[in-house]
């Protein structure tokens, strides 16, 4: 028995427990004065579960992990996962010793780690992953990650810790780049989305939320038969012979747009569909937007790479209603909400999207916070595309947050009617004059940055409203 | 009345919303009934001269930069001849950059700029990153100019450059003497973006009045109820003294 990880482990958990005693979710603290007694204590914890998987990118960690968990759970395994958000070191180690014995133990069938871009450097090499996701690179937190070259280097490298497998999102350039530099013995598996009516989507137009339109190779421009989110699509370049590589995990989707509402046909191919056994599942998704298909891409590709029978898979990805804060539906006594996190152009463009799927009368809560877990320079927010509400009587806008104005002066820019933008700087009292105005007869969005979303969590918790963070996840 | 906009690079150049800018142009000037056209320079893309009346170009990433210097050197002349006939130009941060004589990258290597602006750029160890406030230098009311701060480039300005104005918040050029961004002309450079402009608009529409001094029109524009934009300004202006109050520079303590 190792004394200093058993010490360091136990108090840890007194510290998650005297946190809990006053209603702190204790997610960061017990986990760096953890590491501060056993700095081994994430590889010494990570090294009682074989099959270890971690999911890094810039969206879709949260959602894929939790989707990867009900799928496995669906196939009877026992999971241990991370709290949602809580992705760098101490938030790790926090979650490890919560569910770890204090000798150290981890009492589980699979591990899933969600790891934060920049920090996945030093933490790859300690989790030393059986199964490493990488579900896509957005700009994302400048002030924080520098260029988006430097994020995609972290990532690149950290895949050196690999094993086996490395699940790379196909759709995206520079993801579909880091096959070629995986270690010896990992083995990639490409998942994309393949559209039966192509070009259902306008490519974007200049520089919106487009982070990576020309070639690695040689510096022409891509072209595109389609895009389905951001810069995510079906690329080749007119000049080399660059191009999304094939799939070993298609999603198929058919009947159009209206059809990106969850319905997606999963091909397999090659060794994979060995491995399952099938070449072809019909999956039927509860949570909406293209960007949960990706997710699900995601989390089928590593479920199926794993060894999970194909029928488990679908049990699980159908059975999944959704993450934390990730389109939830939210009840308070004046009434209901669904509530979204938005951290980059990239998924706030999608969840808008989502949210325009909506035909009703919608308010919709825009709630931006500076904070440095926000992302400090809200110049994003100018990358986001809101010129298409300038036209909608049936939407109106409360924005909110520490930089409210900035959201107002954004949503004025995109010819957003004066009338229909009010600035109300508290987010719980924001959401209260959203559910008042609209009366029962509008649906109300809130979304919210990563810190904002917290203090309306919090307030609303503490009326009863929705559960406290860490009971609200696994 | 009509005003021609350049948006050089719209695609490799656009790394903090600078599309923000030209978005804060274009509506400025259309609530006012001036017309605005604007058109996207790419690589290999010509600039004619006389063709334009205002020019921007944003920031963009290292790799997206090496693309556009060198097409900057063909266009070079161009440049160099709108900005001696005083067509009104911003130049943010990575823009900004290559407008001035030089670049010289974190492995030595010396990048050639445009040289619109006098003045020289070194590649610094780490990253200047935070909210910032200057003082401007021109006759703006107020003085101030709000925005947020990302680079690792440390720039001088040359003799007789001109700063855009010093730092009240924010570390501005280089860190050390309190010089943010360059005015030459008609032309203003900044390491300033978050978007710039739309947080900014007595400076927008200091540019749109220099456009139509420069097409001999009267300078003087309609007032707009900026009630928004203002509180956008002092609610930067005030994060930045709160949370970046450990990067003054020296001279403030
Ligand atoms: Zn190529």
């Amino acid at each position: 028995m190792n004394l200093r990880l058993t010490a360091a482990v136990a108090v840890g958990k007194l510290l998650i427990m005297a946190l809990r005693v006053v209603g702190r979710a204790g997610t960061t603290l017990p986990g760096r004065v953890a590491l501060a007694l056993a700095p081994d204590l994430i590889s010494e914890i990570c090294r009682a579960v074989d099959n270890r998987i971690v999911v890094t990118g810039t969206n879709g960690k949260t959602t894929t992990s939790a989707m990867l968990d009900a799928v496995f759970r669906s196939a009877g395994q026992k999971v241990v996962r991370n709290v949602s958000g809580a992705n760098l070191a101490s938030g790790v180690a926090s979650s490890l010793i919560e569910h770890a014995t204090l000798a150290g133990h981890l009492l589980a069938d699979i591990l899933i780690l969600e790891l934060d871009e920049a920090a996945i450097p030093s933490l790859a090499p300690q989790v030393r992953p059986r199964l490493a996701v990488v579900t896509n690179l957005f700009r994302d937190q400048l002030d924080r990650f520098g260029e988006l070259d430097r994020t995609a280097t972290f990532v690149r490298r950290s895949l050196a810790s690999a094993r086996e497998v490395a699940c790379l999102n196909a759709d995206d350039p520079q993801v579909a780049g880091f096959q070629r530099s995986l270690p010896d013995g990992c083995r990639p598996v490409m998942y994309g989305v393949e559209l039966s009516a192509p070009q259902q989507r306008p490519v974007p137009e200049h520089g919106v939320g487009v982070d990576v339109q020309y070639c690695f190779e040689c510096g022409a421009r891509f072209f595109y038969d389609f895009t389905t989110y951001g810069h995510l699509g079906h690329y080749t370049c007119p000049q080399c012979s660059s191009a999304r590589p094939s799939l070993h995990v298609m999603g198929l989707i058919t009947g159009g747009e209206e059809a990106v509402g969850g319905r997606v046909q999963l091909r397999l191919s090659g060794e994979l569909a060995r491995e399952a056994g099938v070449t072809e599942l019909e999956i039927n998704l509860r949570v909406p937007g293209i960007y949960n298909i990706y997710n699900a891409l995601a989390a089928a590709a590593a479920a199926v790479a794993s060894g999970v029978a194909a029928e488990d898979v679908r049990a699980g990805l159908e059975a999944f209603t959704g993450a934390f804060g990730r389109m939830e539906r939210v009840q308070v006594s004046s009434g209901e909400f669904s509530l979204a996190l938005v951290k980059n152009p990239a998924g706030f463009n999608e969840v808008l999207r989502t949210v325009q799927e909506d035909a009703g009368d919608k308010v919709l809560v825009l709630a931006v916070n500076d904070h440095a877990a926000d992302g400090r320079d809200i110049s994003w927010l100018w990358d986001v595309q809101f010129a298409q509400f300038s036209d909608s009587p049936e939407v109106s806008f409360i924005s909110s947050g520490l930089r409210a104005h900035d959201m107002a002066v954004r949503l004025k820019y995109a010819q957003v009617p004066r009338e229909r933008i009010t600035v109300v700087p508290e987010p719980s009292a924001a959401v209260e004059a959203a559910l008042d105005s609209s009366g029962g007869s509008a649906e109300v969005f809130v979304l919210c940055t990563y810190t904002a979303m917290l203090s309306l969590r919090s307030e609303l918790s503490s009326r009863g409203a929705v559960p406290d963070m860490w009971k609200g996840v696994r | 009345m009509r005003i021609r906009i350049a948006h050089l690079y719209p695609d490799l150049m656009n790394l903090y919303g600078d599309r923000g800018n030209i978005i804060a142009l274009r509506r400025r000037c259309e609530w006012r009934g001036i017309e605005v056209q604007v058109e996207a320079i790419d690589v290999g893309g010509q600039l004619g001269p006389g063709d334009w009346d205002l020019l921007f170009i944003g920031g963009g990433q290292d790799r997206q930069q090496e693309l556009v210097w060198r097409d900057l050197q063909d266009k070079k002349d161009a440049l160099l001849q709108a900005a001696e006939d005083g067509v009104v130009m911003l130049a943010v941060c990575g823009g900004y950059q290559l407008f001035g004589r030089s670049y010289q990258t974190s492995v030595g290597e010396q990048i050639p700029g445009v040289g619109i602006f006098d003045m020289e750029t070194v590649a610094g160890e780490n990253r200047i990153i935070g909210d910032a406030v200057i003082e401007s230098s021109l006759l703006l009311e107020p003085r101030t100019l709000v925005g947020f701060e990302n680079h690792a480039g440390r720039t001088r300005l040359g003799e007789g450059s001109r700063p855009l104005g010093s730092v009240l918040v924010g570390r501005g050029n280089n860190g050390r003497d309190d010089s943010e961004g360059c005015v030459c002309g008609n032309a203003f450079g900044t390491y300033l973006h978050g978007s710039f402009l739309p947080k900014n608009p007595h400076f927008t529409d200091h540019l749109l009045s220099r456009v139509l001094e420069r097409r001999g029109e009267s300078p003087a524009l309609a007032s707009l109820d900026d009630d928004l934009e203002w509180q956008a300004h002092e609610t930067a202006r005030l994060r930045a003294r709160r949370v970046t109050r450990r990067f003054r520079p020296r001279s403030l303590r």
